[in-house]
Formats: structure tokens, sequence, C-alpha cells
């Protein structure tokens, strides 16, 4: 595979009888290898086009290649056996009657005795379920179950990795932490991947770059903070649901209240986690509140200088962008943009409370 | 008991389960999988000799196996000897009217598997055919089962076709229930006893392992 062909390249056309029509395209390098998040909201086509990835549902017409293999065009059409694929299905879909083994080495029968035994021994260890060997499927909880899953799907060495919404099977109150694995196991293991999810939150710490699908197109394809701070559309801006996305770190806790550092900034918000960890900041932008006085007066912990940089109509509100060193989003009215006089270049200050700063685990 | 006749039957109801196997294993498979219009149809006839009463059936086939029938005419071409009235004659009659009892709780049982194992074991590079004995034979274990046992004792138990395309002949076509009509009708109660206490002793027990075999498989699902 030569360097300069290494993306996966897609054009999936499907009409549903009676349903959505699905027109999606995208091209995705491959190196350096990284997380791609298809994401929106139910019934965009997202699934459509990974199981059309996976060889399991053809498209009435387009073409998908990864590096210089076709894998569908009109002529061609690859089933899932022949693909470079590991597909982590929605609900793991481990094999009940297999022991965690057997089902980590059901891909490997082709493998000589020797390599296979090796090749298990280093997915147990990677994905630290040694002790589980012998268990079978219903023995192991939902994050043991994934840790499973995913490993059965690395075990070929697949060229890409599909995960239709991970963590959809699994309970709220440990979510959080899986979703944590996952990331860490996702960036160690240097293989490209594709993910389709509606959870926001999971779209921030798993994607380095986001796909946002409606209606059965995808719309815009960006670095994760870029395509929330910009997106391309009302509607893109709606199925995000929020507009400012930050990368920062904790460096201090003042009671509830975490202390993120942000370029040469300190933003203050309501939150349990550590110092030192590195956090996602999410912000609405109805959160965002701008003043061109000193703003001394007010309960906004969070007061942040900067620059306007644009100012543009979005439905019946303003859609102000500021630079403070890094990017927030303010939706505002018209009237209150002409009487601050809010123009690109006029220095203000973006108020936000502390409550409405959103921190995710990175 | 008249042992040639249980001999018979033992032979045609293991012969008839083993080629349910090879003709109802596929049928189950797509009855499990199609989306196809034209399901209702084959799932109709499929079913048809639970409702058509046997002698209906067995005329037909008799029709279509004597010298003027279609399969009469293929037999006499191919093994030069006319098909009616032949162990073969039984055989095919059985294997058509048990088909029901094998297809219907394979079908059910293949239908139950979830479809995300197999495309599971698809995307592992595991062919179709492999799945489907890897997975779906494994996890339907347990209609593959009741499949075998009711078309076992369900063909031990048949005559009105059995009469119709077979006769009655002593060590051919005479059947266990061909011999207790027989006894009956020489009056002969002792052995017509013996050999319908035979039969529901054996239908009995292969209901019991029918139904213990989905026991054991509904409660291995139970502690999922």
């Amino acid at each position: 595979m030569a360097d300069d062909v290494a993306t996966l390249e897609f054009d999936i056309e499907r009409q549903f009888a009676g349903g959505p029509r699905i027109e999606a395209r995208l091209t995705m390098p491959l190196r350096p290898p990284g997380t791609l998040v298809l994401f929106g909201p139910s019934g965009a086509g997202k699934t459509t086009v990974l199981r059309a990835l996976a060889g399991l549902d053809r498209p009435d017409a387009g073409s998908i290649r990864l590096g210089g293999e076709t894998w569908f065009d009109g002529a061609t059409w690859l089933p899932p056996q022949r693909r470079s694929i590991g597909y982590l299905a929605q609900g793991f879909a481990l094999f009940p009657h297999l022991s965690v083994a057997d089902n980590l080495g059901y891909g490997l029968r082709s493998m000589p005795h020797a390599e296979r035994a090796q090749r298990m021994a280093e997915l147990l260890d990677l994905l630290r379920i040694g002790d589980l060997a012998d268990r079978y499927p219903r023995q192991l909880s939902g994050g043991e179950q994934q840790r499973v899953a995913l490993g059965r799907a690395l075990a070929r060495r697949p060229a890409l990795l599909l995960l239709d919404e991970p963590l959809s099977a699994l309970d709220a109150p440990i979510r959080a932490r899986i979703r944590r694995d996952l990331r860490a196991q996702l960036r160690e293991l240097g293989i490209p991947a594709v993910l389709v999810t509606h959870d926001r939150t999971e779209a921030i710490t798993l994607g380095d770059r986001i796909a946002v699908m409606l209606a059965g197109s995808i719309r815009q394809v960006g670095p994760v903070a870029e395509v929330f701070s910009r997106p391309a559309g009302v509607d893109v801006a709606s199925a995000l649901g929020v507009e400012t996305v930050i990368r920062g770190r904790v460096v201090a806790r003042e009671g509830d209240l975490a202390i993120v550092g942000v370029a040469e900034e300190r933003i203050a918000a309501v939150s349990g986690v550590d110092v030192g960890r590195d956090v996602w900041l999410s912000i609405r932008a109805e959160e965002v509140m701008l003043d061109t006085g000193d703003s001394s007066g007010t309960s906004a912990r969070n007061r942040l200088a900067g620059v306007v940089r644009s100012v543009t109509p979005e439905g019946p509100v303003m859609r102000v962008e500021v630079d403070c060193g890094f990017e927030i989003v303010a939706l505002v009215t018209a009237a209150a943009v002409g009487q601050l006089g809010l123009a690109a270049g006029v220095p203000v200050t973006c108020l936000i409370k502390a409550p409405g700063v959103h921190v995710t685990e990175a | 008991m008249d042992l040639p006749a249980l001999w018979l039957s033992l032979r045609l109801a293991a012969i008839t389960t083993l080629l349910l196997f090879v003709v109802g294993v596929p049928i189950a498979y797509w009855l499990a999988s199609t989306r196809s219009r034209f399901k209702p149809v084959v799932e109709a006839l499929v079913a048809l000799p639970i409702v058509l009463p046997p002698t209906v059936l067995g005329f037909f086939l008799l029709l279509s196996m004597g010298s003027n029938g279609p399969l009469g005419q293929l037999s006499e071409g191919v093994f030069g000897r006319p098909l009616a009235f032949t162990f073969e004659a039984l055989v095919i009659a059985s294997v058509l009217y048990s088909l029901p009892f094998a297809v219907q709780p394979i079908a059910v049982a293949f239908a139950a598997v979830d479809r995300g194992l197999i495309e599971a074991s698809w995307t592992l590079g595991t062919s179709r055919l492999r799945t489907f004995a890897r997975i779906m034979v494994p996890l339907s274990r347990g209609g593959l089962i009741a499949g075998g046992v009711l078309a076992f004792a369900h063909t031990l138990g048949e005559f009105g076709v059995v009469l119709m395309v077979g006769g009655n002949i002593p060590g051919v076509t005479r059947t266990l229930s061909m011999a207790i009509y027989d006894d009956v009708q020489a009056l002969d109660y002792g052995s017509a006893t013996l050999t319908a206490v035979f039969l529901l002793v054996v239908s009995f027990f292969a209901l019991v392992l029918t139904y213990a075999g989905q026991g054991r498989v509904a409660a291995a699902w139970r502690t999922t």
C-alpha cells in the first residue's frame, strides 16, 4: 500500500423503500491512525454506512476503497470475510456457547498453532483479561464483555476497526470508566477506526475527527474542536448541541470547582475531576454572555477577555466568535449586538457561569 | 409383537429422519432468514401434511408413483421397476408426511439465534457454511433435537399414507401400525395391545426427550 493512497474513501448511496435516502461521501486519512466519529441523531444513516463498510449490507450504488483495495464499486462487492476489518457490534455479540479464549481465537483458526497461542496471549495481556480466559460471556460484567469483544475484533490485526455504538449496551454508572478505557485502547492500538455514536460526550472523548451525519448525508468533517466551534450550518450546530469544545488540564480545585488551565486562562467549572487530569470543556453558546465594560459586578465565575472575530446571523439570533487565545462562541440577540457595537476587532469580555462549563475527562 | 414389522418401522423412521435433516435443515434455514414474499407459500406447503388427511396425501403420492405417474415412470426408466408398493415409496411418502415435524422446530430455533452473532462470525473471516456449523447449529441444538425426535416418532406411527402407497406387504411395507390393524382385524387383541403399548411408550419418551432438550437450552439462556 503506497503512502499516497493510504485513505479510506467511500461513497455510499442507498434508498430505503418509503424511507430516507442515504448519500454519504467521505475520505479519511489512515496515517497517522486516528478515530473518526460518525456522529448524528438516530435515523441519520450512520449504521447504514458502518454496515456497508463492514460488508454486511450492500449499498445501491457508490464505492468503498481502503488503501489501494476496492471493497465495493459497480462491479465489486467483497463480503465481510474478505475485508481486513475488526467489527465491534452494538451489544458486543460474543458467542454465548464459547469461552472467552475461544471467542478471542475464533477468527484465528487458519493460524499455525504456536502463532495462534502467542497472539491469544498478546490479546489477553493487552486487554487485561488474562484471568477471564476460561469464563463464558454470561459470567462477565459489561465492561469485561466490551474488552473481550474488542480483543476478538483485533485478533486478526485488521487494517480498519469499525465500532457501532460501542458503549450503548453498558449501564450509565460504568460507561464513563469504560469510555476512558476505550479511548486509551484506541490510542494505544494505532489502528484507524470508524466509530458510530449519537452521544456527544462519546464523540468528544473518543474522536480525533468527527463527521456529522444528518438526514442521510455527511454534512461536515474535521477535527472535533473545529467542527464544534465552526459548524457548517444551523442544523449541524443544533445536532452538535454545543458550540465550544476546548482542551485543558485541571490545575487546581476550589471545593466543588475544578480550575482548568486553557492556554493562558483559568476556567472554573463544577466538576469532581482531580488535579493534573486532561479534560475537554464544552460550553453551549447560550451560556456565554458578552460585556464591553469591566463586568466586575457579576456572579459569573469566569471572565475571559478577548476580541470579537466575527458576527454572523444564525436564525433569530447572532453568533459571535470571540478569540480569547482559544475560541469561544456566544449566541446573543441582534439588539445586544447593536447596543454593544459588536463587530470584528472589538475587545469584549466573555462571562460564563461555572455550572455552564461541562467537563469531560480526556 | 410382529418383529419384521418392528424392524421395518425402525429402519423406515431412521432413514426418513436422516433424509429429513438433509432436506429440512436447508428449508428451515431459508425460512428463518428469508425476507422473500414467497415465504408464506413455502411455509404453507411444508405445513400441509399437518392438516391434510393422510389418505389424501397418500392418494396423490400413489398416483404419481404408479406406472403412469411421473415418479413411477422415472423409477421405471432409471431402475427398471415400479415405485409404488416398495420400501422406497414408503421413504418418499414418510419424508413428505413428516416434513413439518422436522422443519418447524428447527426453523423456530434458527430464527431465535441472534443475527448479530452470525454477522460477527462473518466479520471474523469465517465462511457462511462454517458459521452455520460453529454458531447456528450449537445454538439451535434444542430445536434440532426436537425436529429429529418428532420426525422419528411421527414416522414410526404413521398409518394412512403408508397404507396408500405401500399396501401391506409383510417384510416390505408392513409397518408396526399396519400390524396393529391386522391384529385387530384378526381379533388378536393381545398382540395388538403389545404393539400399541410399545408405540405409546416410544412416543411418550420421544416427547420427554424433546422437551427436556429444549428446557436445557432455555435454561442456558436464562442465566445470561
